[in-house]
């Protein structure tokens, strides 16, 4: 259900909405201007891929300790007067535009994800060494609970708290990473039988269709956006 | 191509999600806990000692886009000094910095000071030195004894480059000290026989 409300954006479409959001949030020096950007196109975007909780992580997790510092910089410590606080809601709407936009352009659905990398020319050792991050994932998670486990048994670690844990990374990491060796070159023996590099590139997945709607108004917006700023840029 | 070839490549194949997620997962748990601290690189290190410098690169630049993706949407902007990292790191690793601990740990503290140098202008220009991390609590201070926004990230990045990468440098050292020869020999780089790890 997650991945049915995730946006089919066409990949050249993504990369000029990336560029045009950068370069536009760049050049602008209105607030007004990159916070209504931000509400009236960024916001409903995440939403519509169904990734708004990711960007409100962002804002709250992100950018509110950042506001925070830029308070602590520029107004508390450096002593400046309250002009600086339109400078700190400028750079803070300016980082927020561009971070969004880099988010954005990194949620590609999962399903997408081969397409995508084909048509931006990337092969299959690159999409594979991608998918392959995710999957290794949950593996090292789960070989590093196994020795904070075995570690516990033993009375190295007192308490269950996430500093103990923690603490515990010097010695966690050496058999981890020898275990994640192991891993790798039995990986690679399988791989090898099943000829994995021929198989990734032969692999056709069907054309997705690209909602015309949803991708026009994309190539608007960014235009738009582009054309806007350069005029503000240069009047 | 022949087989040793072949399954050589299939090894750096089968490591490189492997390191992507050694540098994610170790930079998490320093974020999880505001450590004034990085510890973002191990991966990329360890894969430029055991590859070359070109696929620590890449091992660095994707962990760095995947990391802005789950973890830390800051962390594209970095992604130059994750090459630099390895392009330094490679030349060390080709002239045995990594044989003793003595001259690990001197390396780690001129990666550290390198890192902080290339940082800096991303520090400055994007972030105007408020990153919102403990490193913004770093400069914060030396502003307060008096020295410019751009000075002080600079002095901030001095004091705590040195030692995250110094710490990274010594966690792949006994790493790769303590894996057995005979997996290491799986791995095709001539880095570990200057380096005497094999």
């Amino acid at each position: 259900m997650k991945d049915a409300r995730q946006l089919i954006i066409q990949p050249y479409i993504r990369i000029l909405f990336l560029i045009s959001c950068i370069a536009g949030a760049c050049l602008i020096a209105e607030p007004v201007f990159l916070g209504g950007f931000y509400v009236l196109v960024i916001l409903p975007l995440f939403y519509l891929n169904g990734a708004l909780r990711k960007n409100m992580n962002l804002l709250i997790f992100g950018m509110v300790p950042i506001f925070l510092s830029f308070v602590l910089l520029y107004i508390l410590v450096s002593g400046h007067s309250n002009d600086a606080w339109g400078f700190i809601i400028l750079k803070c709407l300016r980082l927020l535009v561009i971070t969004s936009s880099l988010q954005f352009f990194l949620s590609i659905p999962k399903i997408y994800l081969l397409p995508t990398f084909r048509a931006w020319g990337l092969g299959g050792q690159t999409i594979i060494t991608v998918l392959g991050t995710f999957t290794v994932w949950e593996d090292i998670q789960f070989r590093a609970g196994k020795i904070i486990e075995a570690r516990f048994a033993r009375g190295f670690i007192t308490e269950r708290t996430a500093w103990q844990k923690a603490i515990q990374l010097p010695h966690i990491l050496v058999p981890l990473i020898i275990g994640i060796f192991r891993t790798s070159v039995e990986r690679a023996e399988s791989w090898e039988q099943k000829k994995i590099l021929v198989l990734v590139d032969s692999l056709r997945p069907a054309k997705p269709k690209f909602p015309v709607f949803l991708n026009c108004f994309l190539i608007f917006a960014s235009l738009t956006w582009m054309t806007l700023t350069l005029i503000y840029h240069f009047k | 191509m022949n087989s040793t070839t072949k399954q050589t490549n299939m090894t750096t194949l089968a490591f490189l999600p492997l390191a992507i997620a050694i540098n994610i997962g170790i930079g998490a748990i320093v974020k999880a806990l505001n450590l004034p601290l990085y510890l973002d690189s191990v991966g990329t290190i360890l894969t430029t000692i055991l590859l070359g410098w070109r696929l620590g690169a890449v091992v660095g630049v994707l962990g760095f886009l995947i990391t802005s993706l789950i973890i830390n949407p800051f962390a594209a902007y970095f992604i130059f000094t994750q090459v630099v990292i390895a392009g330094a790191t490679g030349i060390a690793a080709r002239n045995g910095w990594f044989k003793k601990v003595i001259s690990t740990i001197l390396f780690g503290i001129g990666l550290g000071v390198l890192a902080a140098i290339v940082s800096a202008p991303v520090i400055i220009l994007v972030f105007q030195g408020a990153t919102g991390n403990g490193s913004a609590l770093v400069t914060a201070f030396f502003v307060k004894t008096g020295h410019q926004i751009l000075n002080s990230v600079f002095l901030s990045g001095f004091s705590i480059e040195p030692l995250d990468k110094v710490i990274q440098c010594l966690l792949v050292f006994y790493i790769l000290k303590s894996i057995p020869k005979t997996l290491l020999s799986k791995f095709p780089s001539e880095n570990l026989k200057r380096n005497n790890l094999i």
